[in-house]
């Protein structure tokens, strides 16, 4: 009965609790966002305002206004049920104009209704300019929270030397001084300040500015030399060479941190990688360091320790003391981390190698950059669907890619490979993964501890350490140690199918700004500032590092040195090119040429709008020609499909105004080489050099362009073929964004279209989903066919400009809807390759006279073994794409149509076919067991060096004491 | 010696016909087929007594001879084919190949084998 009774109480007890709770939620109507300026002008002023959680979903903008002003500013007044009807944590950024204007510094921000406090059914945000605190209170705002007292906004040195200063109001004196001893001092009655220092500036010294508001308060800020690093001066004084990081051996580990302005700097030791959690997961308490060491001051602006003992997977940080200010940061080059990046760890990578791990080793596949054949890949998307049957406990993890085997039967029984076999099957020879190094807003912790956290996915482009893993890819992201195995693993597992790994790296720039571990080191130094002292933003994401400062190009050269060489990468991607420097791009090159000359560098030549770097150094279009890598060719990739900027908006392969795109089209076809016949503007001018492509994880996948620029489905397929036909048989590096060899879509959770920009979308719109893959799988045969054809055939890989522009000849088609071109290579056959696009009727293009062609492509098959042999015309049917190659016959053949064997007696299927094996591979089927007696069908494909294919048969006939042989009844009807 | 003829030529003439009968084959018959998707399945039975490894050297031999049979009708394409072989009608063993994986897989490739 008592049992009774507390059940009872109990569930009376919820049922209020979740009422009030129910209640409480429903109470609330408005939420009211304020925003305070000290110059009281806010039209152009925005935010845009999303829910963070229980969804993270996408955002809207609400203007502000000088009309709707009180004494905390602007104000903006939004309907919750209208507008976020469930949500319990906002995310917020604050801004002027659209996304390339002003915004206030945190990036995005958070905060949570539960901390609100609720007044006539509304809560409350405050904001106030250059502020990162946000008032959520009555009693917030009684402390000053957000800071709306008089402050000094920015003081810096400008080029010249001079002081400016800007403050919030007008002040009435001034003191300025050099390490705590006034060395200048005058009255002034305005809100700015600039000042001709009266003392000669030592770059050594620590300079202050303290101000006197008319109120009589009192405030002071330290005086920035972030003008200055570009200065002779500053680069002579503090160039470091030397290695930094934590450098380990058994005995000892260096400790080295370049960190010039600092005052002092001290070493933490930590045994977890976490305050709260051990290095298995579980909940523990390591506040404090277990023991400190006071770093010493050595040469050219860095500081050193150097601990005894083997320190290998302990944790540690720095605390530098900058300006009076002590912040405790990570390393930069932190090796790796604890979970969350919170502390770097020692990493004895000796001790990281999985069985098989040889340093040096890539696929012996590349022997030109043409060679390549690019996937692009997200760790998560290959085996975060449901269709995905490995190992469950490494669903969406680096080790996902070691799992073999792995197939998906749909309803209709159409079997297909998934995972890894499926990139190996396609037969793309270099995986590209988006961001593997340690990036923000995934709170691995939590994803490793709590199933019902949802926000375990995000394309990565935030970084917050360049030399370390993501810790949510690893099964164990606590111990710093495991990821580095695990992604080794998958470097292994993808070498063995004979398929490279490219990383996609982001050192444009950080994923925080003024509270980046760069920045507390040495602050403004990093990143290019604005001339007031703010953060340029011309990637779009809150700053841009200054690849151009030594110190800055010096950590990009040892990170990429460090990840090439420790983990066997063969290429790496650079987001956003355009906001590094070409010297650092040329140096990054060389450095990695001598690793090996097989390497691939290229990235995105553009940057995201109002970049600080001077336009005559940028990596980008216009300098690509002094840039010895490689950069995404735009212009074919919009001339095939159209703009990505008008999502409705179609080019070529529509047959919209094919006249405006055919050039383009055909720029790519030439690998962005200065051909004649080719009318663009040309600045790749090396097929080393051109990345040509349809689509990649930005923007619209190319099923779900093809959609919205009109494509009805049942074309579609056919479009989805072709724009990859033209890609993969252009000159230059082709690219392809993972799953369109199946018609990859990202439709938006909430059925309103196609998600364009989904980097922290859920896995259920970016996952590679295979049961779509067994629906089209024709259109992946296809795909893997074109790709055979590419690798088979040189005259499409040509790796220098001369060639291109002697070989490809354009076949007049007076048909922009038609591409036509021949590919004359003197020591190879003769290629034609002919793009029909949208036209009414089949293409008919005249064949040169004396030759005949193997047609390999038509408007449903593809085959490297095509029997097809043609003359005199070609012809092909709309938005079909036909590849036809000189035919010549391949001189092999079998030696004997049965060959007989001893049971367990060795045999070598390649021994009966008479193959000139200096000219000719031969690949052989793989169902024989010398061990079983019986009868085997050998098939064997013979290639010779110009690509022309021979299937031969042969049958293998293993005696033993009893040999059946097989009279198959019954006649074959299916 | 008249006997004796006779015996000889009636061992004789028995040696001949069991290896007439040897050299005639061992009959497995189709007993079921279907193409589903890129999936060939098919039944395939054998009467008599066999060992499992006989069993096996005649089911890999069965299998190669089907595909022979097959290799027309797939023309060089991807394939998966599953054979399921029974014995006096009663399951015995399943093999599953794919056929002409990739250019360099081609023909007949044992992804598994089941024992039913």
């Amino acid at each position: 009965m008592k049992k009774i009774i507390t059940l009872c109480i109990f569930g009376w007890f919820f049922l209020f609790a979740t009422m009030t709770f129910v209640y409480a939620q429903s109470d609330i109507e408005k939420i009211v966002i304020h925003y305070y300026r000290y110059d009281k002008t806010y039209d152009g002023y925005n935010i845009w305002l999303w829910e963070k959680e229980p969804a993270n979903l996408g955002g809207k903008q609400f203007d502000f206004n000088n009309t709707d002003v009180d004494e905390y500013g602007a104000w903006i007044e939004i309907n919750l049920s209208e507008n976020y009807p469930n949500t319990t944590k906002f995310g917020i950024i604050i801004k002027k104009g659209a996304w390339d204007g002003y915004r206030e510094p945190g990036g995005d921000r958070f905060f949570k209704v539960s901390d609100m406090e609720i007044k006539d059914k509304k809560v409350h945000a405050y904001f106030v300019e250059q502020d990162l605190n946000i008032g959520l209170s009555s009693d917030d705002l009684a402390n000053n929270i957000p800071d709306y007292s008089p402050r000094i906004l920015s003081s810096f040195f400008s080029k010249d030397k001079k002081i400016n200063a800007k403050m919030t109001e007008k002040i009435t004196k001034y003191e300025v001084f050099e390490d705590n001893i006034i060395v200048q001092s005058g009255t002034n009655s305005t809100d700015s300040l600039l000042l001709t220092p009266s003392f000669a500036v030592n770059l050594s010294k620590l300079y202050t500015i303290k101000v006197t508001f008319s109120n009589d308060s009192v405030v002071s800020k330290a005086i920035s030399i972030h003008n200055l690093y570009d200065t002779v001066e500053f680069e002579d004084a503090y160039t470091y060479t030397d290695k930094l990081g934590a450098i380990y051996s058994k005995s000892q580990t260096i400790f080295r941190i370049w960190a010039p302005i600092s005052d002092e700097i001290t070493l933490n030791l930590y045994e977890q990688g976490h305050p709260n959690y051990s290095n298995n997961g579980n909940m523990h308490e390591e506040k404090l360091p277990y023991k400190t060491y006071s770093m010493n001051r050595i040469s050219d602006g860095a500081w050193e320790v150097i601990v005894p003992g083997d320190l290998a997977n302990k944790y540690y940080t720095f605390s530098v003391t900058n300006y009076g200010t002590t912040n405790e940061v990570t390393d930069p080059y932190s090796y790796s981390t604890g979970v969350n990046g919170l502390r770097s760890m020692v990493v004895d990578f000796s001790a990281t190698n999985p069985d098989g791990w040889n340093y040096s080793s890539r696929p012996d596949t590349i022997k030109n950059l043409t060679d390549y054949i690019v996937y692009e890949l997200h760790v998560r998307d290959l085996t975060s669907h449901e269709t995905w049957n490995g190992n469950e406990e490494y669903r969406g993890k680096f080790l996902g890619f070691t799992e073999t085997g792995t197939t998906y039967t749909n309803r209709e029984n159409v079997t297909v490979t998934t995972g890894i076999d499926h990139i190996a099957e396609l037969g793309v020879n270099a995986v590209q993964l988006l961001p593997i190094f340690d990036f923000g807003y995934i709170d691995e912790a939590e994803m490793a501890t709590n199933p019902n956290y949802a926000n375990t996915f995000n394309w990565g482009y935030m970084p917050y350490h360049f030399n370390t893993l993501e810790g949510s890819y690893s099964i164990n992201p606590f111990d710093g140690a495991s990821r580095i195995n695990e992604f080794k693993q998958l470097v292994n597992a993808l070498h063995e199918k004979d398929i490279r790994v490219i990383m996609d790296v982001v050192y444009n720039h950080t994923g925080e700004s003024e509270s980046s571990n760069f920045n507390k080191i040495l602050p403004g130094y990093y990143h290019r500032l604005t001339s007031d002292g703010g953060y340029s933003n011309g990637s779009g994401t809150g700053n841009e590092t200054a690849s151009e400062r030594s110190m800055v190009r010096n950590f990009m050269l040892d990170s990429i040195k460090f990840l090439a060489t420790e983990y066997n990468l063969s290429g790496f991607r650079f987001d956003l090119m355009a906001l590094h420097d070409v010297e650092t791009m040329n140096q990054i090159e060389s450095m990695l040429h001598e690793i090996d000359p097989t390497i691939v560098i290229y990235g995105e030549p553009w940057d995201a709008g109002d970049a600080a770097i001077d336009s005559t150094i940028a990596a980008d279009k216009d300098n690509l020609s002094k840039a010895n890598v490689g950069a995404f060719n735009d212009v074919t990739r919009d001339a095939i499909k159209g703009s990505v900027f008008t999502a409705n908006e179609g080019a070529w392969l529509q047959g919209l105004n094919p006249a405006n795109y055919v050039e383009g089209v055909k720029y790519g076809i030439v690998g962005g080489v200065d051909h004649s016949e080719v009318s663009v503007n040309k600045w790749h001018l090396d097929p080393n050099k051109t990345i040509n492509y349809v689509s990649a994880h930005d923007n619209n996948t190319l099923y779900d362009k093809l959609r919205l620029t009109g494509v009805p489905t049942s074309y579609i397929e056919k479009y989805q073929i072709q724009a990859n036909a033209i890609v993969l048989t252009s000159q230059g590096i082709p690219f392809l964004h993972a799953g369109v060899d199946f018609m990859r879509s990202k439709p938006k959770e909430d059925g309103s279209g196609y998600d364009e920009n989904s980097y922290e979308s859920s896995d259920k719109v970016n996952q590679l989903r295979w049961d779509r893959k067994a629906e089209y799988n024709n259109v992946f045969e296809y795909y893997k066919t074109l790709i055979a054809i590419r690798k088979n055939y040189a005259q499409f890989r040509m790796n220098n400009a001369d060639d291109i522009i002697n070989s490809i000849k354009f076949i007049n088609t007076n048909n922009s809807n038609i591409i036509a071109y021949e590919i004359n290579n003197p020591s190879l056959p003769s290629v034609i390759v002919i793009h029909s696009g949208k036209v009414k009727s089949a293409a008919v293009i005249n064949l040169p006279s004396g030759k005949s062609y193997r047609q390999l492509t038509d408007y449903e098959n593809a085959s490297l073994i095509s029997p097809n042999i043609i003359t005199g015309v070609a012809v092909a049917t709309p938005n079909t794409s036909i590849i036809l190659i000189e035919n010549s016959d391949v001189n092999a053949s079998v030696k004997e149509s049965t060959v007989k064997i001893k049971k367990n007696e060795s045999f070598n299927p390649l021994n009966n076919i008479d193959y000139d094996a200096t000219k000719q591979t031969v690949y052989t089927s793989s169902f024989y067991n010398t061990s079983v007696a019986g009868s085997y069908q050998i098939s064997a494909v013979v290639v010779d060096t110009n690509g022309n294919t021979l299937l031969l048969e042969y049958k293998l006939i293993v005696e033993g004491s009893k040999h059946y042989k097989i009279n198959l009844k019954g006649e074959i009807t299916v | 010696m008249r006997k004796i003829s006779f015996v000889l030529l009636l061992l004789l003439t028995s040696i001949f016909l069991i290896s007439c009968k040897k050299e005639s084959g061992t009959n497995v018959n189709i007993i079921e087929q279907s193409l589903e998707g890129n999936n060939y399945f098919f039944t395939l039975n054998v009467d008599g007594t066999f060992t499992d490894e006989e069993f096996i050297e005649l089911s890999y031999s069965s299998s190669s001879e089907l595909y022979s049979s097959l290799k027309e009708k797939i023309n060089n394409k991807k394939y998966y084919l599953t054979i399921t072989l029974t014995n006096n009608k009663a399951n015995r063993l399943q093999l599953r190949f794919v056929i002409n994986e990739t250019i360099e897989k081609p023909g007949l490739q044992l992804l598994s084998e089941k024992t039913l």
